[in-house]
């Protein structure tokens, strides 16, 4: 800008210039070729699509069973409408139907799907991890312990497509490769495993019989409680006085979320186990169940030397409704141990605090 | 005296010509990480299907927030599409702040409100509730009046209201596409401890055809300053916020559309009351506040869910909208500065905040600086204009390369135009931007120094037509 500046800088900035001008033309052409040749793709795309979701629908309503391979050997080649066409019909039609789209899927496209879940492109991974759901025979639990551990679009493509899959035989796969895991993600299979719910009951219970690492079966148990799987019930009352205190606490957790009336001797029995955590979960669950004996065990557990002991006999006593409110009323007016007097009055502040919401 | 005089011009201009290669290559550099981001988002969309993930109950409810304050013309559209989102399980709370007009009675006469007692707890403080409105054929819908607040404080009242763990704030007299809710919430299902706040692209209206609160045609607006913005905003979403997303550097979720973990909303106090620019600053808050606890974490920017708002079709109001814009930016940098250049910050202190520092609010301040230099040679018989005029022919030509990328973007990405001649309707734009455009709007900016010195709160009016 300055009067003397070089005839050189001149130079360069007129060449720049002409670069750019160059530059701004091919960008021009660039967007249009570019939209021009999308444009024809989407077009190609959406007319496949379109017929071969008419193919398939007919070969559903068809009684002929040869029109299946005839749709796979048809369509074979064009496995990006037709993996989208499948996808697109099995979220909405279920029972044998759904099968016939299966069959299609592993004549036309699961060869190339299982070698996708080993391929390095995340956008392939993707493709096949939201096919799993279609395959006949799932692939082994390394893979599927890969596909969990993936990027977070495959990851939960993968979670989603199992979910769906509420049969005995994905649900025992699914175990199996957790079982096998040496370090696996508790949130990733809860996500998979709690949409499956009753389904997860059977196998749930053969995985507890076995021998499993603590960690393992303290997450059954957790799930059991969880969903709640109350049948197995019978199953969980082995681990009440399992050596391992995680797998103790984990049971208190799940035997109190089950609501079970018979289980209130049990609960009074892990109410005094020797760690304060599982006595904590057990008390929460007395409460669940509404029974008045458990009252005075109660009241007991408010001058509990932990804190979080008192904390849940607190919470046991506002669930147990008006007998439990009288026993903190009781508590927070004559008993000499102070903590125990606190833990009642704040007790009967949460619940005079919601009686006014109310 | 003059050699002096030559000497500061000589340096000024150097450091001018520095900053502007610096500025710009930022912005090729966003752009060529933007092209990368939006091919490889363009192939996920192609076979990500959010809706099969919407019936597993990994799918968290979501709780939208629309602040509204003299919207008769638009809210009732606008709730009408927020009703209508596809998504399993959210609640609308419309919050109108003190209007003076009939948002209100718009509101309870179309959707037969009923006045109720409602009991929540008052976590945030704000401006006094005067009535919550309901009615059970419209489960979704909760209405709260209020007194005047300004939108940070609507915005804090409607969280204190509600009951999901995820938030979306979004302007009443916006537009959602159908399936914006389920695609912006898609990085909370794939990455829930980490992300805690995403947002989607804003799109102009203007020109396009809303029936029933949902767009039925998109077509280019025949007004050139709406042209202008079109240019703009591809510019700053498609180039800038998704290279910037990319680099984990996102310092805004657009007021207009964008998600939060509620969570951490609350934990830093909600929305700040006293500023022009909340949505910025909230994000900036709550990058702050993470990088203080050390969780990682990430905000994310998706180019997809879109998110339809009409934009200033004048002069007056167009001034005023970026008038406040900068205010805003200003106040942020102010609150926030201890964090400019602070590595204890991460990519935050040490990239997001010296960008917006250096580029976006001092940015005005050195173009003008450039301007009062050419006077002040021309005066002095200091410029070679022949060198002058190539370096704004340069200056232009590089701004109209970046605009020219941000359709290119465009195309890439989401393809939105249908019709190839609305896209090259576009292209004189990218050149004409940086003409008079630009240097209008680096004025308004330098401007809104002047009015943040004065102590100016006010958001300016905006006149909007309405859907």
């Amino acid at each position: 800008m300055i009067e003397n500046s070089g005839f050189l800088a001149q130079k360069i900035l007129l060449v720049s210039l002409e670069l750019l001008a160059i530059f701004l033309l091919f960008l021009i052409f660039f967007i249009i070729i570019y939209r021009y040749f999308n444009t024809r793709r989407a077009v190609w795309f959406e007319q496949n699509y379109q017929r071969i979701t008419d193919e398939l629908l007919e070969m559903l309503t068809s009684s002929d069973p040869q029109q299946i391979v005839v749709v796979a050997e048809k369509n074979k080649k064009l496995f990006g409408p037709l993996t989208h066409a499948l996808l697109d019909l099995a979220r909405r039609i279920k029972g044998p139907e759904r099968e016939k789209l299966s069959a299609v899927f592993h004549l036309a496209a699961e060869k190339k799907v299982k070698r996708y879940l080993r391929s390095p492109f995340l956008i392939r991974r993707l493709m096949a991890a939201r096919l799993l759901d279609f395959f006949t025979e799932l692939p082994d639990p390394e893979l599927l312990r890969k596909l969990l551990k993936d990027k977070a679009p495959v990851r939960l493509a993968a979670i989603s497509a199992l979910a769906r899959v509420p049969t005995e035989k994905t649900v025992s796969f699914i175990l199996e490769t957790l079982e096998t895991d040496p370090a696996p993600d508790f949130q990733t299979y809860l996500e998979i495993l709690f949409p499956l719910g009753e389904a997860l009951e059977n196998p749930l219970r053969q995985s507890l019989k076995k021998t499993l690492r603590p960690e393992i079966l303290s997450f059954y148990i957790e799930l059991a409680g969880v969903i709640p799987l109350r049948r197995l019930y019978p199953d969980l009352l082995v681990f009440k006085n399992s050596e391992n205190k995680e797998v103790r606490i984990k049971t208190a957790r799940a035997i109190s979320r089950m609501e079970l009336p018979e289980s209130f001797t049990v609960l009074l029995e892990m109410a005094s186990d020797s760690s304060w955590e599982v006595q904590a979960q057990a008390i929460l669950g007395l409460g669940r169940l509404k029974n008045p004996e458990a009252i005075p065990f109660l009241v007991a557990a408010l001058s509990s030397p932990y804190w979080h002991v008192r904390l849940n006999a607190k919470e046991a006593l506002l669930l147990m409704g008006e007998p439990g409110i009288e026993a903190l009323r009781q508590v927070a007016s004559s008993s000499s141990d102070r903590f125990a007097a606190d833990m009642a009055r704040m007790g009967l502040l949460e619940y005079e605090e919601f009686y006014q919401r109310v | 005296m003059k050699e002096a005089l030559q000497m500061i011009l000589s340096v000024s201009s150097w450091a001018i010509i520095v900053y502007f290669l610096v500025l710009n290559s930022f912005y090729l550099f966003f752009i060529l990480t933007s092209v990368f981001e939006l091919l490889r988002f363009r192939q996920l969309q192609l076979v990500l299907k959010t809706i099969e993930i919407l019936p597993t109950p990994l799918v968290k409810p979501v709780s939208i927030i629309a602040p509204a304050f003299n919207e008769e013309n638009s809210i009732v559209q606008s709730v009408t599409n927020l009703l209508s989102l596809d998504y399993p399980v959210y609640e609308v709370i419309v919050v109108n702040d003190g209007s003076t007009d009939a948002t209100l009675q718009k509101l309870v006469e179309n959707f037969k409100l009923k006045k109720v007692n409602f009991v929540f707890r008052k976590v945030l403080k704000t401006k006094p509730i005067r009535g919550v409105y309901l009615n059970p054929d419209y489960p979704r819908l909760l209405v709260v009046d209020k007194e005047n607040g300004k939108k940070a404080d609507a915005l804090n009242a409607g969280l204190n209201l509600s009951r999901y763990p995820l938030f979306c704030a979004v302007d009443s007299d916006s537009v959602l596409d159908r399936d914006a809710l389920q695609k912006v919430v898609r990085p909370f299902l794939e990455d829930p401890a980490r992300t805690v706040a995403a947002g989607g692209i804003i799109r102009l209206s203007n020109g396009c055809v809303i029936e029933k609160g949902q767009l039925k045609r998109m077509a280019m607006p025949k007004n050139i300053l709406v042209r202008f913005q079109i240019i703009e905003y591809l510019r700053a979403f498609l180039g800038g916020r998704t290279g910037l997303s990319v680099l984990n550097s996102l310092l805004i979720i657009s007021g207009a559309f964008g998600i939060f973990r509620k969570d951490v909303v609350m934990a830093i106090g909600g929305y700040r009351k006293n500023t022009v620019g909340e949505d910025m600053d909230l994000v900036v808050r709550m990058r702050r506040y993470l990088h203080e606890k050390k969780q990682k974490f990430r905000v994310r920017f998706l180019p997809d869910p879109i998110c339809w708002t009409e934009a200033p079709s004048n002069l007056r109001s167009l001034a005023n909208q970026r008038n406040r814009w900068h205010r805003g930016l200003i106040e942020t940098m102010l609150a926030n500065g201890k964090m400019l250049f602070n590595p204890r910050y991460g990519v935050t202190g040490l990239l997001a905040m010296p960008f917006y520092f250096l580029f976006e609010l001092l940015g005005p301040l050195i173009e003008l600086l450039g301007y009062v230099l050419f006077l002040a040679g021309s005066v002095f018989g200091l410029v070679n204009y022949f060198y002058a005029a190539l370096f704004f022919a340069l200056a232009v030509g590089v701004g109209s390369m970046i605009s020219l990328s941000s359709i290119l973007l465009e195309e890439f990405s989401m393809r939105r135009y249908p019709r190839t001649r609305d896209v090259l309707g576009l292209l004189p734009f990218c050149f004409f931007e940086n003409i008079i455009y630009r240097q209008y709007l680096s004025w308004v900016r330098v401007k809104a120094f002047v009015d943040f010195l004065k102590g100016k709160k006010e958001w300016g009016k905006i006149e909007k037509k309405g859907f």
